[in-house]
């Protein structure tokens, strides 16, 4: 999972190992390079240390650092801000807090594999 | 007036009539019926203000003669002369001819010859405007009369329609505190002129007695306070004689025991009504200006709370003045208990000394206080039980939304898509891990809400081996184990350890323990071990993870509590809580300890049967 990122890589962010497992899988499937980060911290140490991020599917609920602390970081980051950003969680205000933060979507949890791959192909060509 | 004498025999009126003006110079008159004639007699012209013949003798003059107020009435009065055969007496009021209004006083009776036909009308009339009670009543009237006043109860006054005094009786002296030598001048103004500096609003006493000056028919009820504290209820009516009202009477009553328990039960209603309110400074400040005017003119609060003193107050402590203080109890209603948390203090107006009712009373309010303090804290612990709840529920939503999450991703790879064969491997063995999340996720909820409800059922039976429990559980976890990347090592003693337990139960212990270890054990080995001492079965479970700050070591005991921030790490915060109430119904202890260098260890005691 941590091999050679690519131009199309997506970083997958979520607190929850089985989680982090399932969507490698299917986005391997779908033919993406995948990196994977447990928490806000580990995903921004990620983020600047990976060129070539297409995609970041970012989890809210996090130990450590939080998914909207981290939005917030890549936003005052002139050279993260562009990178887009999918939310993916359960929490109600969810779709609230990706509007005020600036997030590209924001996919609730649990999310249906066509709607996933939908959603991630409006960042990353299929 | 009817009255009961057989005043149609003409011998019996005009012996009373002729008795009567020897008594009090009565003026008479007579009416002879068929030629509409009256004779006035000279005295009855004197009372008129006429010399004698001057009168015109005829009954529309008499009435010229009547009060212009007084007219109607008089007229029938007149007629009702005739519907009584014993005759009535009425009074009313006249203009003399110098303008001067006398008060008149007349018996009139009616002459018929044998068949019953009128005659003549004839009467007697007194001015009585100067009237005093009349010294010619019988000696046992009067004493009757006295006899009465004298058992009353309430005070009795009576005053004439000029404001002089009639009679009193001497509770009437005693409630007013009047002395004797004011009550000889038998003057009411006099009797108010007393009283009045002694009394909290001494105007309206006697703007009362002057408004009944004008409304003769009225009745009267007033409350009176003395400035001492006595409260007299006052009833008044008028006092007629027939028709005519000749004076009023004056009854009163001490209702200050009265008054004072209605003002107690008022202001501790009031009092009870502002500390209803939930906010508890604005509730006290309240109680403060409540009590003011009742219990002083100034009121203190203070109180120790746990984040820091309050003092709230109204009113100013005035040097030298009368001060009453009382304890405030926090009373806790469910333990039965108390405790002083501060003081409420009261402080007098200047000439107040307190005593034993105000002190109840103060006693009384502290008490409702602490009462309200108690409401406070279960109010308070409520709305802490229901943001606990609503966390609950919110990271249990969010511990539910993984495992589904992952479960429906793996379910549509396998549903449509084409998997080589390690991936579906991958995923159904994914599918089986997520299965059991939530089975014991479910099973925790189950047994929250059983140990809520006291039904968490506990199987006893024998010889339950406690190692091969335990190695079921780290097979039943090899997966979720194997995931992290952690090891585990199982130390036993060559002897059986074996006990009265439940199989089940133990079995959730040491389920909920691994699984916290692996949760928290950051992929690093862990150890457990078990072994035998002083009559009990110890398992340790410990690992090289986060730890445990020492001041959780405790409290990740109690429901929904975790040693780390709420929603860093899965579950519901539940295990270790379910694990000390199963192990309490099974006599068995546990507690956390740190290990050697980072991570946790869990101790658990079970007791083991004498024989072994």
């Amino acid at each position: 999972m941590d091999s050679e990122p690519r131009d199309h890589t997506i970083l997958i962010v979520d607190d929850d190992a089985d989680i982090r497992e399932v969507l490698t899988l299917v986005l391997d499937l779908d033919g993406r390079p995948v990196i994977e980060a447990s928490d806000g911290i580990e995903a921004l140490a990620r983020i600047r240390q990976t060129s070539g991020i297409a995609l970041v599917l970012l989890d809210l609920m996090m130990p450590n650092m939080n998914g909207a602390d981290v939005l917030r970081v890549m936003k005052h980051d002139p050279q993260l801000a562009s990178i887009p950003v999918l939310l993916l969680s359960g929490d109600r205000h969810a779709q609230d807090i990706a509007e005020e933060l600036g997030a590209d979507g924001c996919l609730g949890k649990p999310v249906d594999l066509p709607v996933l791959l939908r959603e991630v192909h409006r960042f990353v060509d299929p | 007036l009817e009255t009961d004498e057989p005043g149609s025999r003409i011998e019996d009126v005009e012996q009373r009539i002729a008795e009567g003006r020897i008594a009090a110079r009565a003026g008479s008159f007579e009416w002879d019926l068929k030629p509409g004639i009256v004779r006035w007699s000279d005295e009855l012209c004197r009372i008129y203000g006429l010399k004698p013949g001057e009168f015109e003798g005829t009954v529309d003059a008499y009435i010229a003669h009547v009060y212009p107020d007084d007219r109607d009435r008089t007229r029938k009065l007149v007629a009702e002369v005739f519907q009584h055969p014993h005759g009535i007496a009425y009074e009313h009021r006249v203009v003399r001819s110098d303008g001067a209004v006398r008060i008149l006083y007349s018996r009139v009776d009616l002459i018929a010859d044998r068949a019953g036909r009128p005659l003549h009308m004839i009467g007697s009339c007194w001015d009585v405007t100067d009237r005093r009670l009349p010294d010619s009543s019988p000696a046992s009237a009067v004493g009757l009369l006295r006899a009465v006043l004298e058992a009353s109860v309430d005070g009795i006054l009576v005053v004439d329609r000029i404001g002089e005094v009639v009679t009193f009786n001497d509770r009437f002296l005693v409630l007013w505190g009047i002395p004797h030598v004011v009550a000889a001048e038998r003057s009411e103004r006099a009797l108010i002129e007393f009283v009045q500096p002694r009394l909290e609003d001494p105007t309206k006493l006697l703007e009362r007695v002057h408004s009944l000056y004008v409304d003769f028919e009225a009745d009267s009820f007033d409350i009176v306070r003395f400035k001492d504290g006595r409260v007299l209820e006052l009833h008044s009516k008028p006092h007629r004689i027939g028709a005519a009202i000749v004076g009023r009477v004056w009854t009163f009553r001490d209702v200050t025991l009265r008054e004072n328990l209605l003002a107690r039960q008022t202001l501790l209603s009031d009092a009870s009504r502002v500390l209803s309110s939930l906010e508890l400074d604005s509730a006290l400040a309240a109680l403060a200006r409540v009590v003011v005017p009742c219990l002083g003119e100034a009121c203190e609060i203070e109180l120790a709370f746990a984040d820091g003193p309050r003092r709230i107050a109204s009113g100013t402590f005035r040097e030298g003045a009368s001060v009453l203080r009382v304890p405030l109890y926090e009373e806790d209603v469910e333990g039965g208990t108390s405790r002083v948390i501060g003081t409420m203090s009261f402080s007098a107006e200047p000439g107040r000394t307190y005593g034993r009712e105000e002190l109840e009373l103060a006693e009384e309010l502290a008490h409702r206080v602490g009462l309200e303090l108690e409401n406070q804290r279960l109010v308070g612990a409520l709305e802490q039980a229901l943001r606990t709840r609503d966390d609950f529920l919110s990271i249990a939503a969010h511990e539910i939304r993984g495992p589904l999450m992952s479960i429906r991703l793996a379910v549509d790879s396998l549903r449509l898509t084409e998997l080589p064969h390690p991936k579906r491997e991958q995923l159904h063995a994914l599918l089986a891990r997520e299965d059991r999340r939530l089975a014991r996720f479910v099973d925790e909820l189950l047994d929250l809400s059983r140990i809520r409800t006291g039904r968490l059922d506990v199987h006893v039976e024998e010889g339950v081996d406690l190692p091969e429990i335990v190695r079921h559980v780290v097979e039943r976890l090899h997966t979720e184990i194997a995931h992290t990347g952690s090891a585990v090592s199982l130390v036993v003693p060559d002897q059986p350890v074996r006990g009265r337990w439940d199989r089940f139960r133990i079995d959730q212990v040491v389920t909920n323990l691994l699984t916290n270890a692996v949760k928290f054990g950051l992929g690093k080995p862990i150890e457990i071990t078990i072994r035998t001492g002083e009559g009990k079965a110890i398992l340790e479970v410990a690992d090289h993870g986060i730890g445990v700050a020492p001041e959780l070591r405790e409290r990740i005991f109690e429901p929904f509590e975790r040693g780390v921030s709420v929603r860093h790490y899965g579950g519901l915060g539940l295990g270790l809580f379910i694990v000390r109430v199963i192990l309490a119904r099974l006599g068995g202890i546990v507690h956390c300890e740190p290990t050697n260098g980072a991570g946790a260890r869990f101790i658990v005691e079970l007791p083991l049967p004498r024989s072994v």
